[in-house]
């Protein structure tokens, strides 16, 4: 007990630094926009990157359960493509339709979530192979519900999620609220230190009585509920439906969550870090558009941003733990 | 490798369906249905032609193996195919005179793909699923720069001939590759000490390297052969399309990591096969074309290729090690 604690107290000092650096990054990132283009500072362009930052954020909360029980949701793009398509074929605007199909979307992502977590934890399969399966599955299911982009969303519903509550766009404080649910819940309660128990050593964990099984669906779900929501917010930005609108959110989910500092080793990282990680891929993409880098220099780009940000921590002694 | 003695029909039932010789009985029902489902599946020309097919993914699976006996996962191979598909079809555009630098080119930008993941996994000690995510998405932005998106090559006749035709009317010449890239690894892993290696690196790194073994090299050199299978996959998927496209290769990541997990393969390590890998590939390749048979759309074959993907896990997993992702 005396060395978890003492361990604990290391990780939340390595977290400050952490924070530290990451919002220099931040700092230096926005510096660089400014000087690169001068719509850059502006208050339209800043809620736009807070809104993808937002929509990214709330899928990568999600990634970050998985990462944390050294895991991984290959699935997350697909499930939101699925909600998208899915919400768009709603075709009543009442209240009550409306409540119905997110309450529907919500079910729908915490079921492929379940799916995938009974997959990991009672039939005892790799994330990598399960994840993949669930994201043709729900790909399949997304292609078939709508061949082609289209179709629209109820005004009823974009307008709320497009709004802002002075200034400050309704994504962002949808993705707030989750974060701070999510950060209590992982930080502060016996379920969270058993999900990072869980992480570190499952062996260890299941002997001091955690419910490691429970723990492995519990993340998988809530991976999959988080994926829908950030599908939700999605509708509403496009307020029509791309059947393929999530292809790129299983890796941007990833490297958002690798950025924060969690790691592949498990049981290591939080969710706040994970925001940091949305917020610069959102920067840095705003950026590159800004300055009007062709989309293919972006892939390159980002596929090298991930390499450089994965050896930077694996390097830096702070974060130095394998096993 | 060596049939353990038979007890009881359910011993001999789980002996068969252990490791690589369940997806042989999984090739073989498939078929049955197939040949149901439409009677002309079963002329001799179309099994021929369903082996050719399954050759592009075949020899990819292979390598896809040699990395996960490793403990790895190679996710850029789907990328390092369309990449060289491209290169083919770009450098040559359609003259053969250029079709053996194009091939070395391909092969060459392979292995040094192979090279850095190898590297970055050994020397950075980086996840390899990380590594390798982030080399997909820049081989992605590297051959839609190289093409602008808008690849206008074609391949030459010679590499079409490679990729299509049948020497003596009978026998696929890719097929032929396929068995001989088969035989070649095979050999490497059971007749090679090299091939303990890379079994004992999978295994168990630290007791392999504190034994003698460099297993940083085996490592990297299992990447490269990962990533040369993948491009000599471009190459004959080159052939076989025969003009430049964009993405060529996208469904050959899942399917070879499935094609070499279908076939006793596991990311724990030291486990997978030549014999596994080969009828994954086989069965990969006859359920896609099952679903055509049956008329599905691409929507319903991704449903259905979900699906029997999470069924075949569900049926493995409880009889093999796990490791996380």
């Amino acid at each position: 007990m005396k060395r978890m604690v003492r361990t604990l107290a290391d990780v939340v000092r390595g977290t400050r630094t952490k924070y530290l650096v990451l919002t220099l990054i931040v700092g230096v990132v926005i510096i660089i926009g400014t000087v690169i283009s001068p719509f850059f500072l502006t208050l339209g362009n800043f809620q736009n990157v807070l809104v993808v930052a937002s929509i990214m954020g709330v899928a990568a909360v999600g990634q970050t359960f998985a990462l944390l029980i050294r895991e991984l949701d290959l699935s997350v793009g697909s499930v939101m493509s699925l909600v998208v398509v899915v919400l768009v074929a709603i075709q009543g605007s009442s209240v009550l339709d409306l409540t119905v199909a997110v309450l529907a979307c919500l079910v729908l992502g915490a079921a492929i979530g379940a799916l995938n977590g009974l997959f990991v934890a009672w039939a005892r399969a790799s994330s990598l192979i399960v994840t993949l399966a669930t994201m043709v599955l729900a790909q399949g299911i997304a292609l078939q519900l709508r061949k082609s982009p289209g179709g629209t969303l109820p005004s009823g519903f974009s307008a709320p999620l497009r709004g802002y509550v002075y200034g400050v766009p309704v994504a962002l404080l949808i993705f707030l609220g989750i974060l701070l649910v999510a950060w209590f819940f992982l930080g502060r309660t016996r379920l969270g230190s058993h999900i990072y128990a869980t992480g570190m050593d499952d062996q260890s964990a299941r002997l001091a009585g955690v419910g490691v099984s429970k723990m492995k669906v519990l993340c998988f779900m809530l991976a999959g509920l988080l994926a829908a929501v950030s599908g939700i917010l999605m509708a509403g930005r496009l307020s029509s439906a791309d059947p393929r609108v999530g292809e790129p959110f299983a890796f941007e989910s990833i490297t958002a969550v690798v950025l924060g500092g969690t790691t592949f080793v498990g049981g290591q990282g939080g969710v706040i870090g994970t925001a940091y990680g949305a917020l610069l891929i959102a920067l840095v993409r705003n950026i590159l558009n800004l300055a009007d880098v062709s989309p293919f220099y972006q892939y390159v780009a980002r596929g090298l941003i991930l390499f450089i940000i994965v050896a930077a921590y694996s390097s830096s002694h702070l974060l130095r733990r394998r096993t | 490798m060596h049939a353990p003695p038979v007890r009881s029909a359910a011993a001999s039932l789980r002996w068969i369906l252990r490791g690589g010789r369940a997806t042989y009985v999984g090739v073989a029902l498939v078929l049955v249905f197939a040949i149901f489902a439409s009677p002309r599946f079963a002329r001799p020309d179309n099994l021929l032609d369903l082996v050719r097919r399954a050759s592009y993914l075949g020899v990819v699976a292979l390598g896809q193996t040699v990395v996960i006996v490793t403990g790895g996962v190679d996710l850029s191979v789907g990328e390092t195919i369309s990449l060289s598909a491209l290169l083919i079809t770009e450098v040559t555009l359609g003259r053969s005179g250029m079709a053996v630098p194009a091939i070395l080119l391909a092969l060459g930008m392979g292995l040094a793909v192979g090279l850095v993941n190898g590297l970055a996994v050994t020397r950075l000690k980086l996840p390899p699923v990380v590594v390798t995510l982030a080399m997909m998405i820049t081989l992605k932005g590297v051959y839609l720069l190289y093409c602008n998106a808008a690849p206008r090559g074609l391949a030459p006749a010679s590499i079409r001939f490679w990729a299509t035709e049948r020497i003596a009317g009978i026998i696929p010449v890719a097929a032929l590759t396929w068995v001989f890239v088969g035989l070649l690894v095979w050999f490497a892993l059971y007749r090679t000490a090299y091939g303990r290696r890379l079994y004992a690196t999978g295994g168990n790194p630290l007791a392999t390297w504190v034994a003698g073994v460099r297993t940083d090299a085996v490592v990297v050199s299992a990447y490269m052969i990962a990533g040369v299978a993948a491009a000599l996959s471009g190459i004959l998927l080159a052939g076989f399309v025969g003009y430049g496209v964009v993405g060529a290769g996208d469904t050959y990541m899942m399917n070879s990591v499935a094609a070499a997990i279908l076939g006793g393969a596991t990311f724990a390590g030291a486990r997978g096969s030549v014999f596994g890998t080969t009828g994954g590939a086989l069965f990969m390749t006859l359920l896609l074309s099952l679903l055509t048979v049956l008329g599905l759309q691409y929507s319903a074959k991704l449903m259905a290729q979900g699906l029997v993907l999470l069924l075949i896990v569900y049926a493995y997993s409880r009889q093999a090690g796990r490791s996380g992702a």
